[in-house]
């Protein structure tokens, strides 16, 4: 023998209409990785930029590389990630180098730190320029190094990887510019 | 005096600390400061305004900076945060501004390479509009409901009279105003039930 609640459908209203979008806004949050940084230039044509190299001083510019695919590697002597990347680029660019130009850019980095770092960790084949100020790294948008970007030889950004890359989504997206 | 000496030095060497933990890359010419950047008439035009009084561009680049998230901190502005990643940051915009791009350019070129966030204001449209009406839609419903909670309470409350004279008799209650809910309409009926069952004995 229990009393009959009436139901008071205004507050039943009230509440759904209060606690419907916010259930919505987190549950579209549990299938977001939060850790997923999507890039607004993926598909876009690749920011241009005109670097020197850290040992030549030559110029590379990335209109200088037309017609070529081109990975494009962010990276620093202080990133610990990008020492374990490091190995598998140099790796890559002796299986694609002849069709796929490879470039590292050091961010927010010291000429003699690089040469440093290159000597300690096996050289590299390709050659890596510095963004002193940080113009180019800007108009990438980098967040934080490891960062490479696949660019294709029409000049479009195909892919961007943060973090440090590993061998099957080198493979796959070299294999994709090609 | 010892002390200050003390305060002094811990404060020099924190600030060398800090200043050396935020220098990681090559020291930029001023050449190199003042450089647009790439692409940056490709992105956003030519400039909007001509080119500010010198005196100007400091006030206005640190206006416009304030409204730009430091991609490497949280939650802080790149007029505000010391890294190098936000001083490289801050150098561009004053460079911007410096050739005659408005606020809207500015923000617009930095959006187009690191996407929406990082505006510290988010625009307030489309989607992002729930963020600026949400919390108001959010109070505005809470104190309709809390005043209408208290009224109910109040409506529900027997005047003073009745509730003194009311006796577990099973008649009708003598005391009520006029309008006002009788005990029967109120009372749970198993409540009722035992008074009834009280009063017949």
């Amino acid at each position: 023998m229990t009393g009959e609640r009436r139901v008071s459908w205004k507050v039943l209203a009230v509440g759904g209409a209060l606690l419907i979008p916010l259930l919505v806004v987190l549950g579209y949050g549990f299938f977001m990785d939060p850790h997923a940084m999507p890039s607004p230039l993926v598909e876009k044509e690749a920011p241009g930029f005109d670097l020197a190299r850290y040992d030549t001083g030559e110029r590379i510019a990335l209109a200088d590389l037309a017609g070529k695919p081109v990975v494009l590697n962010f990276w620093a002597t202080w990133c610990m990630t990008c020492r374990y990347e490091h190995p598998l680029l140099v790796q890559a660019e002796r299986l694609y180098g002849d069709r796929v130009q490879f470039v590292g850019i050091a961010y927010q980095d010291k000429f003699e730190e690089i040469d440093r770092w290159l000597k300690k960790h096996g050289g590299s084949t390709y050659p890596t320029v510095v963004d002193v100020g940080g113009k180019t790294s800007i108009a990438y948008g980098i967040y934080a190094v490891p960062e490479t970007f696949f660019i294709t030889a029409e000049g479009v950004i195909q892919y961007k990887q943060t973090g440090a890359i590993d061998g099957a989504t080198l493979e796959r997206e070299l294999e994709r510019l090609l | 005096m010892r002390l200050v000496g003390m305060l002094m030095a811990l404060c020099a060497l924190l600030t060398a600390t800090h200043a050396g933990a935020q220098d990681t890359g090559e020291q930029a010419s001023e050449e190199q400061l003042l450089a647009l950047g790439p692409d940056v008439e490709a992105t956003v035009g030519v400039p909007a305004l001509a080119a500010p009084p010198p005196g100007d561009i400091e006030r206005l680049t640190d206006d416009i900076a304030a409204l730009i998230r430091c991609p490497t901190c949280q939650g802080m502005s790149v007029a505000e945060s010391p890294s190098e990643s936000a001083r490289n940051m801050k150098h561009q915009v004053r460079a911007l501004v410096a050739a005659g791009y408005d606020e809207a350019q500015i923000l617009a070129y930095f959006e187009a390479s690191y996407g929406e966030f990082i505006r510290l204001v988010p625009r307030a449209a489309g989607f992002n509009l729930l963020v600026w009406i949400l919390p108001i839609a959010m109070f505005a419903v809470g104190l309709l409901f809390v005043v209408g909670f208290v009224k109910s309470m109040r409506g529900a409350e027997p005047p003073a009279a009745a509730s003194t004279s009311a006796e577990p008799t099973g008649a009708e209650p003598t005391g009520a105003a006029p309008g006002a809910p009788t005990e029967d309409e109120d009372e749970d009926p198993w409540i009722a039930q035992v008074r009834r069952e009280l009063a017949d004995g």
